[in-house]
């Protein structure tokens, strides 16, 4: 007997007490047991739990429908502009404001002898991501096998990552991967769901599908081609 | 650390949020007034969500500035002042089966991968599968960055193996391959290990450089694509000793 609320809570809580109890163990093992340090822990944890708590729920009332609507108007009614400058605004709004792309700045703040201005880098990010849904928006509405593009773009990362700064290859790979948070997530899949229900073509299952994989991509190629001229 | 921080720069943090709402609020309600012209109360829900995303936001910034990335920071630090890199490499281990295992959107996906293949794939079974591939890899990821080694050597080698491997992978796979490497990294999974790793390799190096903490993020995506195509080799398999098996019965019913 557990009630939608009941199982938000418990989803929060299960993503961050194991971590929790991971993070107090390490440090009692590594760094000695520490009063200061467990009592920062505890109140950091509860923190992260509450604010995901209403984070989440926050983004399902307001920001999943708005993506879903969106998303199943512009087939019907926009021109493909309207359709691919949506598709762009859209990803960018919902990736600036994603919290690992906030928790990705302020750790690259800390490094000023890196020459990358953090300010930058999250437009970047979010231009990146915006750029490569509006690809994948197009792949379902013009039915290209999504293999292709997978293919296209990550060779390009690939052969890009010889040419761009070495030292910051690594780092330009984790920008994708984080920059697809809890925000964006959902919000993207919601995007390319409208769009593929209302297309309604068989493989469906194919076409929801790989959305998010494709929008890692956009962050790391447009760091990328950015580190090949700083 | 010597005192407890408890909101110390909370409004910088605020303030940073707002500021990244701002691009969302801005597009829903040009699409309200042009296109979509919903009606009330569903505006209403709107604000109530946008506003509780932005005080949840807020908060869980927070409580992430001021316990674990400093502590996964000074964990870095000690662990890669340690003699022998080797320590490394068990940190790294369990702090990636957890990842997978703590992660509800990995479950999710499993989920999703079961139903995609007909029930010939099990939840749990892909799920382990991704967790120890997780595991390998972060730990190995750890310990190269102990040795002060960049993770390019892994992430380019590793992404070339899955390219190829697309050859062979159902097209429903490959994609659901490359989403679970970007959904498997939740937000506060990423923060610590980061920081552990940045830690470490500031440590090595004598220094604050970009040079060899970043990457392991990258890691955990790269071992959950390489899972899933693996697995998608096994449903082949099996999907064709069942359509041998079903051959025979079907010629009656071609028909139908």
């Amino acid at each position: 007997m557990s009630t939608p609320l009941q199982e938000a809570i418990a989803e929060v809580v299960a993503a961050v007490a194991p971590l929790t109890i991971a993070v107090a163990v390490l440090s009692i093992i590594f760094l000695g047991f520490s009063w200061t340090n467990l009592i920062q822990l505890l109140i950091g944890a509860f923190f992260t739990t509450v604010g995901l708590f209403l984070f989440l729920r926050g983004t399902r009332i307001a920001l999943l429908p708005m993506g879903e609507m969106i998303g199943a108007y512009l087939p019907r009614h926009g021109s493909m502009a309207l359709l691919v400058a949506t598709s762009f605004i859209f990803t960018f709004s919902v990736t600036i404001a994603d919290p690992s792309v906030h928790v990705l700045v302020s750790q690259v703040a800390s490094f000023p002898d890196a020459g990358i201005n953090s300010d930058f880098l999250a437009i970047f990010i979010s231009a990146g991501m915006g750029l490569l849904v509006t690809v994948a928006i197009l792949r379902i509405v013009l039915n290209v096998p999504i293999k292709y593009i997978f293919l296209g773009a990550y060779s390009t990362a690939i052969i890009l990552s010889f040419f761009t700064k070495p030292e910051l290859v690594p780092f330009f790979f984790d920008s994708g991967s984080v920059s697809t948070g809890p925000m964006a997530v959902p919000c993207i899949i919601s995007l390319g769901l409208g769009t593929a229900s209302v297309l309604q073509r068989k493989q469906s299952l194919a076409d929801g599908f790989g959305l998010v994989g494709l929008a890692t991509l956009g962050p790391i190629l447009v760091l990328m081609i950015w580190g090949v001229f700083i | 650390m010597g005192e407890i921080i408890v909101f110390q720069g909370f409004p910088a943090v605020m303030a940073e949020v707002g500021m990244t709402l701002i691009p969302l609020a801005i597009l829903f309600f040009i699409f309200q007034t042009f296109f979509l012209k919903l009606p009330r109360t569903f505006m209403r829900k709107v604000v109530v969500g946008m506003i509780s995303t932005f005080i949840g936001l807020s908060i869980f910034l927070q409580g992430v500035n001021i316990a674990f990335l400093p502590i996964g920071k000074m964990l870095g630090a000690k662990i890669g002042g340690l003699s022998n890199p080797i320590y490394a490499l068990p940190v790294g281990f369990i702090l990636g089966l957890l990842v997978v295992l703590a992660e509800p959107s990995a479950r999710v996906l499993s989920g999703e991968v079961e139903k995609a293949s007909a029930g010939s794939i099990r939840e749990s079974v892909l799920l382990r599968t991704m967790a120890s591939g997780v595991a390998v890899l972060v730990g190995l990821g750890y310990y190269f960055i102990a040795r002060g080694i960049a993770l390019t050597w892994i992430i380019i080698p590793g992404y070339i193996i899955a390219l190829i491997l697309l050859k062979w992978v159902d097209p429903a796979f490959a994609a659901i391959a490359f989403d679970s490497g970007a959904v498997a990294t939740g937000p506060l999974t990423v923060t610590f290990l980061m920081s552990l790793g940045l830690g470490i390799a500031a440590e090595k190096l004598g220094g604050p450089t970009m040079n060899a903490g970043f990457g392991l993020v990258c890691l955990i995506a790269l071992a959950s694509t390489l899972a899933v195509e693996g697995m998608s080799f096994i449903f082949k398999r099996n999907s064709k000793k069942e359509d041998g098996r079903k051959c025979a019965c079907q010629k009656n019913t071609t028909s139908s």
